[in-house]
């Protein structure tokens, strides 16, 4: 019989009463749903038992003057709070753009460096370039890696697990909103486009 | 004959889209009434973040503070409080990104007791939102237990990645569907129901392998 999906997991052990007659038969009868189900109801219970504290009542009266005060500081709604932000922006904004300068040519400099010595021996520095290593012949690995990626959606590496380790580009690109990543791409692309990769 | 003049409804009566309105054209009390209106969510969800009274205030302020600098910025495609609670997760991120989480005892631990219940006192003052914590008898033991146990779980959940962090919070702390914790996480809902998944298979690995 057919294993509780994810969804159905989730649901059973978030609320037990909305799974059918016949998958609650299932979790019986199956040792391997019973232990997933198992092990996540019980990290939803250990999570639900931790109860924050609440502050006292006095606070609630408090926070909202608090809040008053230091919004009659911001200015109308919608003010710029600090014109020094802009400043910072654009400073900061200048200096990406000139060590994204300095990187690029410096990495299209290493690039198009003849080969020398035992740098000689790793050719696969400079293969890729259209899947292809430098003496022409085809980069099988690049090619098959690229048919398997071709067409994989985000939900589905996220639902397939495909997680990027903690801390790693990826992980951060992870974390963008679909319009950061659609910028990103086109960013890429751009780039790619222009130094002829 | 003139049709009568109808009053206008007090504040607290107003949505939160009309509140937003007329703060936008100049009455302050507007915004004072928003944040009335929220502040426990925002304050909570926020310390859930820090574990610390005095952070989660400074934090809940900034929230509020940013959104009434980016109030125009609320075009009422959804919840003002699915406006405000996107708000509020990025200052948290931000916040918890750039230090690590610290942990305090639980206030109810240390012989004062910890019994628990669900939401009703604020229920009582007519708020809605996420659950805490009510004093009443419980065993010294228990209490410390109980502490015990919350700090293992508020460790594990700090450990958690990013999104699986912040779903989980919002699910099991503020009760929130799928459909809008994905609005407020700009994801889809499947995604926001699959980080929710991770975040426990996690969770439940994190408590399975502490010492």
């Amino acid at each position: 019989m057919r294993h509780l999906t994810r969804a159905e997991l989730l649901a059973a052990a978030e609320s037990p009463e909305t799974v059918g007659g016949a998958r609650r038969r299932h979790v019986d009868d199956c040792a391997r749903c019973r232990v997933a189900l198992d092990g996540i109801a019980g990290a939803l219970a250990a999570a639900r038992d931790d109860i924050a504290p609440e502050p006292s009542p006095l606070f609630w009266t408090h926070f909202p003057e608090r809040v008053a005060a230091a919004v009659s500081e911001a200015g109308e709604p919608g003010a710029r709070p600090w014109p020094g932000w802009s400043l910072r922006r654009a400073a900061a904004g200048a200096l990406v753009l000139a060590l994204a300068t300095a990187a690029t040519f410096g990495w299209r400099a290493t690039l198009h460096a003849p080969l020398r010595g035992p740098a000689a021996e790793s050719k696969s520095v400079a293969r890729g370039r259209a899947g292809r290593a430098p003496d022409g012949e085809p980069d099988n690995a690049w090619v098959k890696l690229r048919a398997a990626a071709d067409g994989l959606k985000w939900d589905d590496v996220e639902r397939g697990d495909l997680e990027a380790a903690p801390g790693s580009a990826d992980r951060a690109a992870a974390e963008l909103s679909p319009d950061e990543r659609a910028e990103l791409a086109r960013l890429i692309a751009t780039e790619m486009k222009r130094s002829g990769a | 004959m003139a049709p009568a003049e109808t009053a206008p409804l007090p504040a607290a009566e107003l949505e939160d889209a009309e509140l937003v309105r007329l703060c936008l054209g100049g009455d302050r009390s507007a915004f004072d009434q928003l944040v009335h209106r929220h502040q426990r969510r925002v304050y909570l969800l926020c310390y859930r973040y820090v574990n610390s009274h005095e952070d989660a205030a400074d934090l809940a302020q900034d929230v509020f503070v940013r959104g009434y600098r980016g109030l125009r910025g609320f075009k009422g495609n959804s919840a003002f409080s699915t406006w405000l609670y996107r708000i509020a997760v990025n200052v948290c991120l931000n916040r918890v990104g750039a230090r690590r989480p610290t942990f305090v005892p639980l206030a109810g631990s240390g012989g004062r007791g910890a019994g628990v219940a669900r939401g009703d006192a604020g229920q009582a003052r007519g708020e809605s939102g996420p659950a805490y914590m009510d004093f009443t008898t419980e065993a010294p033991d228990a209490g410390l237990l109980r502490a015990e146990r919350a700090a293992a779980v508020r460790a594990a959940i700090a450990r958690l990645p990013r999104r699986q962090r912040a779903t989980l919070i919002l699910r099991v702390y503020h009760e929130l569907p799928h459909e809008q914790i994905a609005a407020i996480l700009g994801n889809s809902v499947g995604s926001a129901k699959g980080n929710f998944f991770h975040a426990l298979a996690n969770l439940k690995k994190l408590l399975g392998t502490r010492p």
